[in-house]
């Protein structure tokens, strides 16, 4: 258990690094927010409907922010919370089925967790306004570098929902690929179907790549050495999905979300060097 | 966010617990909490279609859409393309022994979709069409 705790501490409590990772990633989420509220909270959707008229005063001022990282602490939580608030209340309490799919809640989950991260002291106008009263008074540039267990729960955000959708496929109904068929069927080919012949065997291998992926991902895209072969395997995987089913915003956040994996201050480094060092 | 360390291990610890516990309790023991989350994908999805091969009495195999006059699949509006359950299977047979004619004979090889997988429903051996006159 001390053991545990050390490690608990050291890797997550205590991890800090470079803050440019996190504000990629921020930017990211911030445009998959926009691609997936953005019609529902336009104008003309939240007529007569206070909730989401007040969700949509909230959102677009803080999801602007957040792009842009200006006030970034306070644009990431608003629209966090304004995330949360579209899946619980508007999909699960008003019944809209679209907000209540796990695709927002990843998303809600993800923006909630960005703002636990210092992600507005890179890439930001934050950091442009750091650097510039900095200068103002003589000071050295203000370091890129935080606090980063928000980084650290993002990564754990995705490998639990990994190993919860792997969970949901290892049983004969999916493994033996008539889940997939079903979903194809239901989705392109209609009840007559297409030749069995071809189509069964790859929608049994299908389901069987897709379930040793989900299995293999939580754990392997925490090992650094994996993460070549893995995340390029991940991301095939969801854009795949994107092409052929109905997924929303899923990939785009997985996507995204997948940077958290990521060593931080390599990240910088990489960064750096493809910037020749003049990226502040 | 700058919080002293106390305050990020406790933080971390309500997260860590609330990301983990929800997906173990739901999927894992059943719990029925709607405070928990869990990571139920596609678990709906795609479940209302029935795949179905036609036959004649000769072993045959009848095109469906064509001899009820509509498009290809690739161009046949969905509602028509996709039988979603027993119900529609068999009104579609109906149809289609009165589109083939009097003593005609059809016989499906039918299964319609379920969360466990396919749910057997015609093995072949019925004429459906004498199913229908009885």
């Amino acid at each position: 258990v001390s053991w545990l705790w050390r490690a608990f501490l050291r890797e997550v409590v205590d991890f800090e690094g470079s803050t440019r990772l996190v504000a990629v990633i921020r930017v990211l989420l911030a445009l998959v927010a926009w691609s997936r509220f953005g019609y529902t909270l336009q104008l003309a959707q939240c007529e007569g409907d206070p909730v989401r008229l007040g969700l949509m005063l909230l959102f677009w001022p803080a999801s602007t922010l957040l792009l842009v990282g200006l006030f970034t602490g306070p644009a990431a939580a608003i629209t966090a919370l304004c995330a949360l608030a579209l899946y619980h209340v508007v999909g699960r309490h008003q019944g809209v089925d679209a907000l209540a799919s796990h695709h927002v809640l990843v998303l809600a989950i993800g923006l909630a967790l960005l703002a636990l991260t210092p992600c507005g002291r890179s890439l930001s106008l934050d950091r442009m306004w750091a650097l510039h009263r900095a200068q103002k008074e003589g000071a050295p540039a203000p370091a890129e570098r935080g606090h980063l267990f928000g980084q650290r729960l993002l990564a754990v955000h995705v490998a639990v929902l990994y190993l919860g959708t792997a969970w949901e496929k290892t049983y004969p109904g999916f493994l033996d690929g008539s889940r997939l068929q079903q979903i194809y069927l239901s989705t392109y080919f209609g009840s007559d179907g297409p030749d069995p012949s071809w189509f069964v065997p790859l929608t049994l291998v299908s389901a069987w790549l897709v379930t040793a992926c989900e299995w293999l991902l939580p754990f392997g895209l925490f090992v650094p050495r994996l993460q070549p072969l893995l995340i390029p395997a991940g991301m095939v995987m969801h854009g795949v999905m994107y092409h052929q089913i109905p997924v929303a915003t899923f990939t785009t956040t997985m996507w995204a979300l997948y940077l958290a994996f990521l060593d931080p201050d390599r990240f910088h480094r990489f960064t750096e060097q493809i910037t020749d060092g003049e990226t502040t | 966010v700058s919080l002293p360390r106390w305050g990020r291990a406790l933080l971390s610890v309500v997260i860590l617990l609330w990301l983990v516990g929800g997906p173990v309790a739901r999927q894992g023991f059943g719990v029925k909490n709607k405070w928990l989350n869990a990571w139920y994908m596609y678990k709906g999805s795609g479940k209302d279609i029935c795949w179905v091969g036609w036959s004649t009495g000769e072993g045959e195999p009848v095109d469906r859409l064509a001899t009820l006059g509509h498009p290809p699949w690739n161009r046949a509006p969905r509602p028509v393309r996709n039988l979603k359950n027993r119900a529609e299977v068999y009104a579609e047979a109906r149809r289609l022994c009165a589109a083939l004619g009097p003593g005609a004979q059809l016989y499906a090889q039918a299964k319609c979709g379920s969360y466990a997988g396919w749910v057997p429903l015609e093995d072949g051996t019925r004429d459906l069409c004498q199913r229908g006159r009885r």
